[in-house]
């Protein structure tokens, strides 16, 4: 486990310090925690029958080191953390000074066992907990790519 | 299918007002002669999205729930600068809910759960969702500019969305609804957040095809989130301020300030958009307002990042451009979104939350707003829907978990003086923008008042020592919908000049309109009717309880290298410590006519420079988790949870705690209804107080 997680650690450290020199200009819908930024939690809507749907955002700002430790939705029965090979992790490093995104085809939150299909024009609670900044409530904003 | 939206339609105001101007004139002699210069209320909304940024619907059916479903007077479209993907100038194909969704049939009539839209029919099956560059001609060649990628599909800069396919959408739009609809800004904000803004210049012209290249020009130049270097390609824009010292700033390529991140970025970053306003003044002095948006939300200012505002920044706004960055939206829209995020604030916000809906730095007595105003700035508070999305719910239901659409839940009350009276009420987009800027507005929640003259006047006159003529005036205006003026008196916005001692008049006349909001929920406001207050009203026909004025000392402008000139909340540069609650009017106090009308008046004699200011609720002081017992709203987030929502017909969406169903979301919002005035000023002849 312990190997696993280093290995996915820096999997994700390469990633993020990527992002730094192709960062997106988007504009609003943003959560602030003490530290860092929430941009735009999304999601594509889904089918009736998805039982599962990808969720992606980005932290900017990050003015201290933190991790994404858990996450839960009233309209999921949970939240996972998966990376890039589609592996469950267990937590999202927030380095200072990084800009991170979690994105299709990379490391996102994935909502599990929904409760209902995700519709476009609609938005949906999501908490998310870190370790040193505590709780923070968002919405994710279905089809608003 | 009827749905009980209150009446607005002019036929039935008119008959109104002629039944009201028979009553009050029986009661109080009404003369003939009232002398009243005209001036006009309008409703409106300038800060809203669309699939053009985060929102969720196309132009056309935002800008249908805004000025036909909801019935606003004025509409500005405004969302975030940047970049995004999305065609907004497509409109909806008909609206498919996904089964068993949340309460919502296809199947007509339309259930009493939807506000059926005028409609925007499908256009060639292609939504507002799908892509730029997947939906116009030529594709991805048609996006100009630096190349960036929201997701698979290529980005669109805002400049060019405002430029070549906003405006033509809003200005016909206009066009076929009669009705001022422009296109405006949301601008994310060079070292803080956001701001609603707009510049007018070019738009809706009397005749002929307009443009708002003015407005696309500063998203260019001033945007944080417009990253294009191109100069607004074909524009080859140059972002330079005339006379400015920080022109050196300006990168030579770019012709823009371009603010790097990580240390210093706040403090670059506000110079930067100091820079944009002193632009907008020098370029568009008399088209354009600044106005920033839940001030709070961000946290204080951040010298190395971009975070909120604190009062020194409003300041170095209004110093750099007094007759354009003239207020601030302190009433944050998301308003049915869950107590803790209440206007989408958290408890990082300044203040940690809203309080009755309000930041507190214009919520709370003696606070940021009340500094400024004892400045002697003019400095005015609006409020706007800040429309995403319905949260859980569709766009045609009535329920939210989130946002409610412009003129749903929150509206401006803003005064128009138009040259085009009597018949034709009609006004233009420069006497909006005139009338934010005349501080003689007002902002409304749920309803709760629907008309208000608001004035201090002399009563030295020996005709009228009793302000029994002032206030029949006053009536008379209000029930005509026009605003009350008089050269003894002053109203929201202006100043009254006054010897030292004289006793003033301060009136207000208002009305608590009758019949209901746009409530979906008819069952008892869960706030009112807790132990201790046990009030049975319905959630979707508020009633006025009481109106607060406050006033504070004008004790002169504070100059940028005093230690009061900067400070976080609490501090002395944020405080005005002479502004106090000074009356309280109720149903023991105030004179009540029919159809709601409301007559209340005071003397105060003025030693000194000073305003008043006056706000109002649904709530009794003392209301368990949403007022104090001064009447002061609480912290929002603190009553998340508290209150239960017993009735059987409290909606399902409802957060559930302990087994049971608690006040929350839209629920919540209805239960706490406020309005908040723009001051009045008074002026003592002998001060030599100098004033913004």
């Amino acid at each position: 486990m312990g190997s696993i997680a280093k290995r996915s650690r820096l999997r994700r450290t390469i990633f993020f310090s990527s992002l730094l020199f192709c960062s997106a200009f988007t504009g609003a819908h943003e959560y602030y925690a003490r530290t860092f930024k929430i941009i735009h939690p999304w999601a594509l809507p889904t089918a009736i029958e998805a039982r599962n749907a990808e969720v992606y955002l980005r932290f900017e700002e990050i003015s201290e080191d933190d991790r994404l430790v858990s996450a839960t939705s009233s309209f999921a029965g949970s939240v996972s953390f998966v990376d890039q090979n589609g592996q469950m992790i267990d937590s999202i490093e927030l380095r200072k000074e990084l800009e991170i995104e979690l994105r299709p085809g990379g490391v996102h939150l994935e909502m599990r066992n929904l409760t209902l299909p995700l519709q476009h024009e609609r938005s949906y609670p999501l908490t998310l907990i870190f370790e040193k900044n505590g709780r923070i409530d968002t919405e994710i904003s279905i089809g608003a790519h | 299918m009827h749905v009980p939206f209150r009446v607005r339609d002019v036929a039935k105001a008119a008959a109104a007002v002629t039944s009201l101007v028979v009553l009050v004139a029986a009661s109080v002699s009404v003369s003939a002669d009232d002398g009243v210069r005209i001036g006009r209320y309008v409703t409106g909304d300038f800060h809203n999205h669309t699939t053009c940024s985060d929102g969720t619907l196309s132009l056309k059916k935002l800008v249908d729930k805004s000025v036909n479903t909801f019935g606003l007077d004025w509409f500005v479209q405004a969302g975030h600068g940047g970049n995004s993907a999305r065609n907004c100038t497509l409109a909806e194909d008909p609206f498919e809910p996904v089964p068993p969704a949340l309460g919502l049939s296809t199947a007509a009539p339309r259930p009493p759960g939807t506000f059926p839209s005028g409609g925007q029919p499908a256009a060639d099956v292609k939504g507002p969702n799908q892509t730029w560059e997947s939906t116009l001609t030529g594709g991805v060649s048609r996006i100009l500019g630096d190349v960036v990628f929201q997701g698979p599909a290529r980005s669109m800069w805002k400049w060019q969305e405002i430029q070549e396919f906003i405006y033509p959408v809003i200005e016909q739009e206009s066009r076929n609804r009669d009705k001022p609809i422009f296109v405006g800004l949301e601008q994310v904000v060079p070292g803080h957040e956001h701001t609603s803004t707009a510049i007018i210049d070019g738009q809706l012209p009397e005749s002929g095809l307009g443009n708002a290249t003015a407005m696309a020009q500063f998203e260019y130049c001033f945007d944080r989130a417009d990253g294009d270097k191109s100069r607004g390609a074909g524009n080859q824009w140059d972002c330079s301020v005339p006379g400015s010292l920080n022109n050196g700033l300006v990168d030579p390529a770019a012709k823009k300030i371009l603010v790097p991140g990580g240390v210093g970025s706040g403090t670059a970053g506000h110079i930067k958009t100091v820079e944009g306003i002193k632009w907008m003044a020098a370029k568009y002095p008399r088209t354009s307002y600044y106005v920033p948006a839940h001030l709070e939300r961000a946290g204080a200012f951040n010298p190395n990042g971009n975070n909120g505002f604190n009062v020194e920044h409003l300041r170095n706004f209004n110093n750099a451009a007094p007759n354009v960055a003239f207020g601030f939206e302190s009433m944050p829209g998301h308003q049915a979104l869950p107590g803790t995020a209440r206007g989408a604030y958290s408890a990082n916000s300044v203040g940690g939350g809203t309080y009755g809906g309000m930041g507190i730095y214009a919520g709370a007595i003696g606070g940021v707003w009340d500094a400024l105003l004892g400045e002697g700035r003019r400095w005015w508070t609006f409020a706007s829907s800040d429309y995403h999305n319905r949260g859980g719910f569709g766009p045609d239901q009535r329920e939210s978990t989130a946002d409610f659409f412009p003129g749903e839940y929150t509206r401006d009350y803003v005064n128009v003086r138009s040259s085009k009276h009597g018949d034709d009420k009609k006004y233009s987009t420069q006497e909006i923008v005139d009338g934010l800027r005349s501080g003689n507005s007002y902002h409304v929640n749920g309803d709760l008042i629907d008309k208000l003259a608001f004035a201090v006047c002399k009563v030295e006159r020996g005709e009228d020592k009793d302000g029994r003529k002032i206030e029949r005036e006053m009536l008379k205006a209000a029930m005509r919908g026009e605003t009350y003026s008089d050269d003894d008196c002053a109203t929201m916005g202006e100043s009254l000049t006054v010897k030292a001692g004289t006793e003033v008049l301060v009136s207000v006349v208002l009305r608590d309109p009758q019949g209901t909001n746009y409530s979906p929920y008819a069952f008892p406001n869960p706030s009112l009717i807790q132990p201790g207050v046990g009030i049975v009203q319905p959630l979707n026909a508020p009633v006025l309880d009481h109106v607060d004025l406050i006033g504070g000392n004008v004790t002169g402008i504070i100059d940028p290298s005093s230690p009061n000139y900067a400070g976080l909340l609490g501090s002395p540069a944020a405080t005005n410590p002479s502004a106090a609650l000074k009356a309280t009017f109720n149903s023991a106090t105030w004179k009540s006519y029919p159809e709601g009308w409301r007559s209340m008046t005071v003397r105060m004699t003025i030693g000194a420079d000073q305003y008043v200011r006056l706000r109002g609720t649904n709530l009794p002081p003392a209301t368990p988790f949403e007022t104090d017992s001064k009447g002061n709203p609480l912290l929002d987030p603190a009553s998340q949870g508290k209150i239960p929502c017993n009735d059987a017909a409290c909606p399902a969406h409802m957060e559930v705690v302990n087994g049971i169903k608690t006040s929350s979301f839209d629920v919540a919002a209805w239960s706490d209804l406020w309005f908040y005035s723009n001051p009045v000023f008074v002026k003592v002849k002998s001060s030599n107080i100098a004033v913004k």
